[in-house]
């Protein structure tokens, strides 16, 4: 069968709405087109959006299939009719319906738009909270439902709040524990420990969901595990053996007469020893004679010599004694370990939960959740009586198809919550179909608790409650044939089950290549001087400067490959951009060095260090600049903020801040430009950060760094002071900074100074909770830096795969071990551990197996990063000390097999690489208008000015307590005008010094006028609508009344403070002379007191 | 007066106002100009200007304005008999019972307690009983679900039954909101005179149709409904209707009605005035709305409306338009809490209860709103974080305050004044036991008062609405007698911030913000709606926690149907009666694609289908940089970064230099630089916890201590030994231990090493040497090439000596809690790490060793200098007088730190070395 044709086989199969699925497909087989392709499909079929549930792994990965789906319902919508046949046919629409489903393709994307509910497209998380959020009476989850994603600082605050319960309580069973653990292990240890432990809290909590006592029921299973009892004497046991301690005793003298000095001394320990008064001493002693310091037993063999001095039979019974007694202690040291681990898990257990409890309460008197917390308590809801039922019928639709993306990614508990899930379907005739996609090989999330053992798991259970049928792709789509070429020699070698990749694209053309270590050279073998001058000769640091070398290799290839390789973009064959290329790392530890090189070559990257928008040296400059404006004594910030580009201040006009009295650095920078003495730079930072420092307090930080960064002309300074080929990277993350503070804390205020705590906090967080460093808008050509976890998902046609040759991370210790057997519903081992030495023989299967999936995981990570190139793979190392197999290793070997072009085919013509830059605007281009402000809109503080405020609720305060208003009542006036009762005094009294005015009665007593109006609106013929405060209509004439209650006047001096507001008056009186054309009109104005003033 | 209830006109959008201002001036021809007879009721007060002025056009002169108001206005005008039961003193209640049920443990309680609420006032305003049992309250359920009843929907159906019963009519007849809105409608209704015209009001619920309906019965009311696709609307109006049909259109596909539609208008009606922006970035989006916004005011526009769906875009973007000073006319509201007014109380609250912890404090402090007027605040809280950094204090007043009296400095007497008034407010505040809401806020209102934050707060827009609403609130509660803990009432105060709306009225500008909600009916020049993606139109169901959509229908409830048809006519009647409308949405969010609006979606594909040609706008992606307002002084501008290399006077040049510094000259000249010409010291920090650097210092002094009672270890007791450094260590690590209970690890770190330490010293002895001093301070003088001198200083941690009977001379020591391994490899290179050779040299002559003692664990060793680098120390010396004078005589200092150094060094703000090229 031709490769085509496998493929609609395939498809033909794993497209069938009618059919579940389960499908291993390769990196590069396209999943994300399959898995869109079927809810087209579905969506033909006449299923509902809101009937489909599609789970995949991250949120992006969950938007770029809602986005694909979009398009191509889009193009169903929009394209001429033969490009919608060839679509449905390139997705195994039967060919006889093609033509029957044109209509409804046609239809789908409106239908699509408008349904509600819609497709549930969603990460396991995202739509366990979609459910907690349907089901907020369920036990549990009334308590908030808002998610923290950054749990950092609530782990920080359990700790306080643990430490606090102890120190009121320093002889609770907790606190003797936590001692053990503290001088067994120290306080680092013991905080990664129980740390660790709170991390692992799901699997703690499935573990003994279903115990009481959950800490005692956890050490009772540990106990019956043991092969001895946890408090057991074994060194008495054994000491007080006498076969034993014959035996020693006739070893001693075997020793001795053996006569060898080793011996001999050997012999005059373990006499020593055995005069020990106690049985730990002895014990040390005996074990010193028969173990090395390495922990391993001394070897003794048989030789000539001794068995002249003690015969062949002494010899003999020496080695025999010798054995003998290594394995006893042995066997007693392997149960003290045992009991050490005991002792561990006993106290690490007592505090763990108990900070654990912590957590979860501060959590909950905040009504936040974490992750962790959205997972458990769905499966409590689950699983607590009928509610996985209810949910069925809860949620405002049932799902009938449940696709699932990257399944190697679940982790334990997410499966038992699918899997109760399907069975509640199940029990309300609702089962539906399951298209399940995954890639064992592409597993690399352990960390995150995924495991990759439940694919095969899910596949049997899939295969045999849903009879899915079971599918395997490994045609690649990405990977040119001699990359592919290269990844099944290796992994092929590595492993039998591995299956060959196909490369679908035959002719693309592509290379592998691995360049030589790099070692020391001449320069290193010079012993770098001992008594160098540090002003002449920096230090040299031999394993950095084989980085160096191959970051100069790196720098200097990619400098020849851009603009003459040719890649095919598409079916386009192009010259190499610099975009096209990703440098993978394992590890970002070593970056600055390459990143370095790439800047003297300037070749343009961008490092998308996850959460490390921090620690770049711009959102420092910042943090310094704002840290300075709230503490003003801080000269270090000051002089950090100088030094940015933001001001570029020289070290020259450092010195003389720094060249004087005492007093800060602030204070010496106002008076050197006071006495004339400062440079341009010092006086423009003086003026712009005097500025900025008034507005700290009042204004919002996001606001006030607006300010910054239009004041300072920011971003144009960072883009003349940074090196060319980072000059993208940094303006990202300088908007990156601003979006944090435009978002921090959900966009609460929060103060300057809290925004700079907050962003400590941030930065001091776990690496995956930090923000991440800005997206770089597409286009900026540049090469992208990776870590491989970093470019999962991703492809470039260029893969450089840096640093090869380093191990793997060294093996974690003071963690959790967990067995969580995939078909099992909880785990069935839960334990912590310590050193290495100290892991005990009865978990050592469970080590192994660790071990083993660790190593499976690291080639899983290798198998990611080659996968990624689509043409030109690219490995380098340098010759390291760590021991143990690399990836380098692992690939040189591979590549010697297989016969691989050297070079992708060249260009002739070199493509100049264009730099970009914004265009310099001409003057006069009609946006000069637009670059200058406006001066648009103004403030009016009447509520605030307390001379207006008083005048205005004065005012508001007659409108509604003057006829034909009908309210007397004060309570209800002073309730309607929302002020204090002290402030209301005042109104009131105001007010009725107007209404209680003898001579002003006549306009205030219904009995003595017609009619009157309060606020009575008109509008003009221009269309602008007026009020006018008060109009009294009496028999012969009208009065026009504006209050100017705000205003006092005395009697004296009325037409001066009258005259500003007698135009605007006039044309009152003017309007109510058009609109009461029979009456005659006066008018007049009315101020504090009552005083009248009319206008003639 | 009609038994049939209103008159109902329909009308196109854009249209309404004038039909109704015509229909109105000939309804009162009779009284004109006199328009006072009738009323007029308007979905919003802002459309009543735009009313005003079609009545104005169309009779060509000035009037008296009809009575304009919205229903909801009209209502509370009336007086209730009985007064009306606020919602803070319902929730009050319904918490109350909702907890005294205990069926959620530890749960906060007031959002489903607001949920209720909600729910309750929906099934009032729809009119909705429930079942007089519970039983049949059952059945209902399970019949509208459509399954048998399990465990939880009998847990649902028992919830809201059994609270709706408790939460029933209150004695004393005061009537809650929903009740009471019935009843002023019906007041209204009862003594109804004048014609009403009731224009583009949302969807009515039955309580405002029952209105309409009695109303018509004694005077004239007319009802104008807005509709797309009524005859005589315009192309516009029909496209629109035509791309979203209302029922009954829904058959016919979209295709179809493209085509037809592009039958009977061959260009689209919307080409120029409707455009789609997509922008890459937040920063784009809201550089887009900025540029737009001053483009339509260059063209002279005076009113512009924005319709931020998403508030960062919002907030960003009005950041932008004030670099060009336009101001902005907000009438979107802000959440308290979003403002600096409401977060002075919150941390207010804070300090009181997490016992002045020093960050609240200062916090707290630092906000304006404190102590509003006092020209003091400034540097005496200046002051105070220098004595709370300095003295590392975590928290309390009384640690404060004695710290600054212990060592007063500049500002000190004001520190202390300010931390009495905050003592006092303190007072004011207990937190002893439960009380009822209203008390709580009293007492909260007496702390604010004494430390003058409710003066503060009368300063700012937002501050002067928030104590309004706190009184309001208070005032609202004064009637409820249940009792709250602190923690209760903290939460229903933060839950009231957060629902609260701040609006800033104060701005006038023809730069409008505003909800979709709050146009209706409204024109505008020109309209922009940003933040249009599918997650914020019509963004997803904020739902309710009780029961689902079809349930909700079945018992006769809203659904989200209603909710999203009111989304869609709100929007395209702004779209129809707007000449320009831009619309904006990020494609890309945090690099994620992020989906435009399904609304503006399908209208874009049905334009496309008609006339072939999307509504898609490219142009403004030239424009925006462009249009960037520029900054009003540039000079001097920044040149590349390089690598720094300082020349120093040999006057800025210290004096004397300690090993330390020695070795940062060695380690990078520039950073030497900055810690000791130019002073630089990274800020105290308040420490909360013993740290490492700690726990050196501890142990340093207890060894000091230590050997001042036993200078010779030999002769005594060995028990005697451990205990009494014991007993040293215990007190000399009781400020840790006492600090925090974590600092028992590092009591219980050294106790460990005790014993080992011991052995050592006792060995020690053995090999002759005897404890010397400890502590001493050091001093030599180092005559530099030049002739000038130069201090070398250092503070040694402990000199032994030896007997000259035996070998002789002194020794130096070192004492590192570091592992041995560690400073064996820090020592192979004596030239990076100067520190042994320094110390030697400082001791003298008769220096014969010089090493560190590793203390770590469980285990004390010597890791001294070797006899090659011993033989070198002068070396060392020469090595720096050389530094020394070169420096003096104009060397450069140049950074230039290997990656190690650097990762640890404070002063990479000043050399720039990741920006170096
Ligand atoms: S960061 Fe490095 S180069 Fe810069 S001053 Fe510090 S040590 Fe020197």
């Amino acid at each position: 069968m031709s490769t085509e044709q496998q493929i609609r086989q395939f498809n033909s199969i794993a497209l069938d709405p009618a059919n579940s699925v389960v499908i291993e497909a390769c990196a590069g087989s396209g999943k994300t087109w399959l898995l869109v392709s079927r809810i087209v499909r579905l969506l033909l079929a006449g299923v509902r959006p809101s009937e489909i549930l599609a789970i995949t792994f991250t949120r992006k990965a969950a938007q770029e299939m809602q986005a694909r789906l979009h398009e191509w319902l889009h193009l169903l919508a929009t394209a001429d009719d033969d490009e919608v046949r060839r679509f449905l046919h390139d997705r195994e629409a039967a060919e006889g319906q093609i033509d029957d489903l044109m209509p409804r393709a046609r239809a789908l994307f409106e239908e699509f738009l408008v349904d509600q509910p819609g497709i549930t497209i969603n990460t396991f998380h995202g739509w366990f909270l979609q459910l907690l959020k349907r089901a907020p009476l369920a036990a549990g989850a009334a308590s908030g439902t808002n998610l923290v994603e950054r749990t950092f600082p609530l782990i920080g605050e359990a700790w306080e709040s643990f430490a606090e319960a102890l120190q009121h309580n320093p002889d609770s069973p907790v606190a003797h524990a936590l001692n053990w653990l503290f001088e067994s292990y120290g306080l680092e240890n013991t905080r990664g420990l129980l740390t660790n432990f709170l991390a692992k809290r799901a699997e703690w909590w499935s573990f003994t969901s279903d115990r009481d006592e959950s800490v005692a029921s956890a050490l009772q299973d540990m106990r019956s595990r043991m092969p001895v009892a946890p408090n057991e004497d074994v060194v008495t046991t054994l000491l007080y053996d006498d076969a034993v301690s014959s035996d020693i005793m006739e070893y001693a003298d075997l020793l001795e007469r053996n006569a060898t000095d080793t011996d001999v001394g050997l012999a005059a320990k373990l006499r020593a020893a055995c005069e020990e008064t106690s049985v730990g001493a002895q014990f040390d002693g005996i074990c010193s004679v028969a173990f090395r310091l390495d922990g391993k037993p001394r070897v003794r063999k048989a030789n000539n010599k001794t068995e002249k001095r003690l015969g062949a039979d002494g010899q003999q019974r020496l080695l025999t004694l010798h054995a003998d007694i290594c394995d006893r202690v042995a066997e007693v040291r392997a149960k003290r370990v045992e009991q050490l681990v005991y002792r561990l898990n006993e106290a690490a257990l007592l505090c763990g939960t108990e900070l654990l409890d912590r957590y979860q309460s501060i959590k909950r008197e905040r009504g936040l959740i974490d992750y962790t917390d959205v997972e458990w308590r769905t499966w409590s809801l689950l699983t607590t009586s009928d509610y996985a039922e209810y949910m069925q019928y809860r949620l405002d639709a049932r799902y009938k198809h449940i696709l699932l993306d990257e399944f190697q990614d679940t982790n334990p508990l997410q499966w038992q919550i699918l899997r109760t899930w399907l069975e509640a379907s199940a029990e309300v005739q609702s089962q539906p179909q399951v298209f399940l996609v995954g890639d064992p090989k592409q597993s690399i999330y352990r960390f995150r608790r995924a495991e990759p053992r439940l694919f095969e798991m899910a596949r049997g259970y899939l295969q045999q409650r849903y009879d899915a049928q079971v599918l395997e792709l490994d045609i690649t789509r990405r990977n040119a044939p001699p990359v592919v070429s290269v990844v099944n020699t290796l992994f092929s070698g590595l492993s039998e089950a591995f299956p060959e990749h196909v490369a679908y694209r035959a002719e693309l053309p592509g290379t592998v290549q691995i360049l030589p270590l790099f070692g020391a050279d001449a320069v290193d073998q010079v012993q770098a001087e001992r008594w160098r001058n540090p002003l002449d000769s920096p230090r040299a640091d031999v394993m950095d400067r084989r980085r160096e070398r191959e970051a100069e290799e790196l720098a200097r290839r990619i400098g020849q490959m851009v603009g003459r390789w040719q890649i095919n973009d598409g079916d386009e064959p192009r010259p190499l951009r610099f975009e096209d290329i990703y440098i993978l790392v394992r590890r970002r530890t070593h970056l600055d060095i390459y990143e370095r090189s790439l800047r003297h070559a300037r070749i343009p990257y961008i490092s998308s260090r996850q959460g490390g928008l921090l620690d770049t040296l711009e959102a420092a400059d910042l943090t310094s600049l704002l840290q300075f404006l709230v503490i003003p004594f801080a000269d270090i910030h000051l002089a950090s903020a100088l030094r940015s580009p933001v001001f570029s201040v020289s070290d020259a006009d450092l010195l003389a801040l720094s060249d004087s009295e005492r007093s800060s650095w602030w204070q010496r920078l106002n008076h050197m430009v006071l006495e004339g003495r400062a440079s341009e730079p010092l006086a423009r930072a003086n003026k712009l950060l005097g500025a900025w420092m008034k507005l700290v307090d009042v204004m919002p930080v996001h606001d006030l760094l607006d300010r910054i960064y239009f004041d300072a002309d920011l971003m144009r300074r960072y883009d003349l002071a940074v090196p060319t080929a980072m000059r993208a990277g940094v303006a990202a993350n300088l908007h990156a900074f601003m979006e944090v503070a435009l978002s921090t804390d959900s966009g609460r205020y929060p103060s300057l100074q809290g925004f700079i705590n907050e962003l400590a906090n941030m930065r001091r967080a776990a690496a995956e909770e930090a923000p991440d460093v800005g997206i770089i808008v597409e286009g900026s050509n540049a090469v992208r830096i990776l870590t491989v976890h970093g470019a999962k998902g991703l492809e470039a046609p260029v893969v450089w795969l840096l640093d090869a040759n380093s191990g793997s991370a060294r093996t974690d210790s003071y963690e959790v071990l967990v067995d969580w057997p995939p078909a099992a519903t909880a785990p069935a081992h839960f334990s912590l551990f310590s050193r290495k030495d100290e892991r005990g023989e009865s978990r050592a299967q469970l080590f192994e197996q660790e071990a083993a999936l660790a190593a499976q995981e690291d080639i899983n990570l290798l198998y990611v990063a080659m996968t990624r190139a689509q043409q030109v793979f690219i490995a380098s190392g340098s010759e390291s000390i760590d021991r143990g197999e690399s990836w380098y290793a692992k690939i040189a070997a591979a590549l010697d097999t297989s016969r691989i072009a050297q070079d992708l085919p060249q260009i002739s013509e070199t493509e100049t690489v264009a730099s970009q830059t914004v265009p310099p605007v001409e003057a006069g281009s009609g946006f000069d208008g637009l670059r200058r402000p406006l001066n648009v809109g103004g403030r009016s503080d009447d509520l605030v000015d307390p001379r207006r405020r008083q005048g205005t609720l004065v005012h508001a305060l007659l409108e509604k307590c003057v006829p034909p208003a009908e309210t007397n009542d004060p309570d209800v006036l002073r309730e309607s005008l929302g002020v204090s009762d002290a402030e209301f005094e005042s109104l009131w009294k105001a007010a009725r010094s107007i209404i209680d005015e003898p001579s002003l009665s006549r306009f205030f007593d219904p009995g003595q006028y017609q009619q009157a109006f309060n606020e009575l609106p008109y509008v003009s013929a221009d269309g602008e609508v007026r009020r006018i405060d008060r109009v009294v209509e009496f028999d012969e004439e009208v009065w026009v009344l504006d209050y100017k209650t705000g205003d006092s006047a005395s009697v004296d001096d009325l037409a001066t403070a009258a005259r500003p507001y007698l135009k605007q008056l006039e044309s009152y009186r003017a309007a109510m002379t058009e609109l009461m054309p029979k009456k005659l009109v006066r008018s007049a104005l009315i101020f504090a007191g009552g005083l009248l003033y009319e206008a003639v | 007066m009609s038994e049939a209830g209103p008159a109902r006109v329909t009308v196109a959008p854009g249209a309404a106002l004038v039909l109704v201002a015509h229909d109105l001036l000939a309804d009162f021809v009779e009284t004109a100009p006199d328009l006072t007879g009738a009323v007029v009721v308007l979905p919003n007060l802002h459309s009543a200007s735009d009313l005003a002025r079609a009545l104005a056009a169309q009779a060509g002169r000035a009037l008296l304005l009809p009575k304009i108001t919205t229903l909801g206005m009209w209502a509370a005008e009336q007086p209730l008999p009985s007064g009306a039961l606020p919602e803070a003193a319902r929730e009050s209640a319904l918490f109350a019972a909702l907890r005294s049920r205990k069926w959620f443990e530890a749960a906060d309680l007031w959002p489903l307690t607001a949920e209720l609420v909600r729910l309750f006032d929906e099934l009032t305003q729809y009119e909705v009983t429930l079942p007089t049992t519970l039983g049949e309250f059952e059945q209902a359920l399970e019949a509208a679900y459509q399954t048998k009843a399990g465990q939880a929907m009998q847990f649902e159906a028992r919830l809201v039954y059994e609270l709706w019963h408790a939460s029933a009519k209150p004695s004393d007849g005061s009537v809650d909101p929903a009740v009471g809105y019935q009843l002023q409608l019906a007041a209204i209704a009862r003594d109804a005179s004048r014609p009403l015209y009731a224009v583009g009001l949302p969807q009515l619920i039955p309580t405002e149709q029952a209105f309409f309906d009695a109303y018509a019965r004694r005077a004239p009311a007319n009802i104008y409904q807005i509709k797309g696709d009524v005859s005589g609307a315009s192309t516009a109006a029909r496209f629109f209707a035509s791309v979203s049909p209302t029922s009954g259109a829904e058959n016919e596909v979209l295709r179809e009605r493209a085509a037809a539609f592009a039958c009977s208008s061959p260009s689209s009606p919307v080409k120029q005035s409707l455009r789609l922006y997509a922008a890459p970035s937040l920063e784009h989006e809201a550089r887009a709305v900025d540029a737009q916004v001053r483009l339509w005011l260059n063209e002279g526009r005076s009113k512009i409306a924005v319709v931020a769906l998403d508030r960062l875009v919002a907030r960003r973007a009005r950041a932008l338009l004030e670099r060009a000073s336009v101001m902005i006319d907000d009438e979107t509201g802000w959440i308290f809490s979003t403002t600096s007014a409401s977060t002075v109380v919150m941390r207010w609250l804070d300090a009181v209860s997490g016992g002045f912890y020093y960050k609240d404090l200062l916090d707290l402090l630092k906000s304006p709103f404190v102590f509003a007027g006092w020209e003091g605040r400034r540097e005496a809280v200046y002051a105070l974080e220098r004595v709370i950094r300095s003295h590392s204090i975590v928290a309390g007043l009384a640690a404060c305050r004695s710290a600054l009296q212990d060592d007063p400095g500049h500002g000190a007497a004001l520190a202390l004044e300010m931390l009495d008034r905050v003592a006092g407010a303190a007072r004011i505040f207990h937190r002893d036991r439960r009380r009822r809401l209203h008390d709580w806020l009293s007492l909260l209102f007496g702390s604010l008062a004494a430390l003058d934050v409710d003066d503060g707060l009368k300063n700012d827009p937002a501050g002067l609405q928030l104590v309004e609403l706190l009184h309001q609130l208070a005032r609202d509660l004064a009637g409820s007698e249940e009792t709250f803990s602190f923690v209760e009432w903290r939460r229903w105060l933060d839950r009231q911030l957060e629902l609260a709306e701040f609006r800033d009225s104060g701005v006038s500008s023809p730069v409008i913000f505003t909800p979709l909600s709050l146009t209706r009916l409204r024109e505008f020049d020109a309209v922009l709606l940003a933040g249009c993606d599918a997650s914020h139109l019509p963004g997803t169901d904020s739902g309710s926690a009780f029961f689902n959509q079809s349930v909700r229908a079945q018992l006769g409830l809203p659904t989200r149907e209603e909710q999203l048809a009111q989304i869609n006519e709100d929007l395209t009647g702004l779209l129809t009666r707007s000449g320009s409308v831009l619309v904006t949405w990020q494609e890309l969010r945090n690099g994620e694609p992020n989906l435009l609006s399904p609304l503006f979606e399908r209208m874009n594909v049905f334009h496309q289908l008609a006339w072939n040609s999307s509504l898609e706008e490219r142009e403004l992606d030239r424009l925006i940089p462009l249009a960037q307002v520029t900054a009003p002084e540039v000079l001097p501008l920044p040149a590349a970064t390089s690598p720094p290399a300082p020349v120093v006077t040999s006057e800025q040049l210290p004096s004397g230099i300690s090993a330390s510094g020695y070795n940062s000259l060695v380690a990078c000249p520039y950073q030497f630089y900055g810690r000791y010409v130019l002073g630089l010291r990274e800020p105290d920090e308040v420490r909360e916890e013993t740290e490492k650097r700690d726990y050196g210092e501890y142990v340093h002094r207890v060894l000091r201590l230590f050997h001042a009672r036993f200078p010779v270890c030999a002769d005594v007791d060995r028990e005697e030994l451990e205990a009494s450094l014991q007993e040293v260590s215990d007190q000399v690590f009781r400020k840790a231990t006492q600090g925090s209970y974590l600092g028992h690890a590092w009591a219980l770190r050294w106790r460990a090493t005790i014993p080992a330490y011991l052995d050592w010293q006792i060995e020690r002895e053995k090999q002759g040497w005897r404890f010397l001093a400890a502590e001493s301070k050091r001093t030599i003088n180092i005559s530099l090439p030049d002739g000038a001198g130069l201090r070398l200083e250092g503070r040694l941690d402990r000199i032994d000596a030896r007997a000259a009977a035996e070998v002789g001379g002194l020794a130096v020591v070192d004492y590192k809690a570091r592992a041995a391994a560690d400073l064996r490899r820090s020592i192979r290179e004596p030239g990076e790490d100067v520190q042994l050779p320094v110390y030697a040299a400082l001791l003298g002559d008769e220096t014969r060793e010089a090493f560190f003692l590793a203390l770590d664990g469980k285990q004390a060793q010597a890791v001294g200098l070797d006899a090659e680098a011993f033989s070198e120390i002068g070396q060392a010396i020469t090595r720096l007088a050389g530094i020394y004078a070169q420096m003096r005589a104009g060397a450069p200092l140049p950074a230039q730190g290997i990656d190690v150094v650097c990762h640890r060094c404070e002063m990479t703000g000043l050399c720039r070395k990741p920006y170096w090229p």
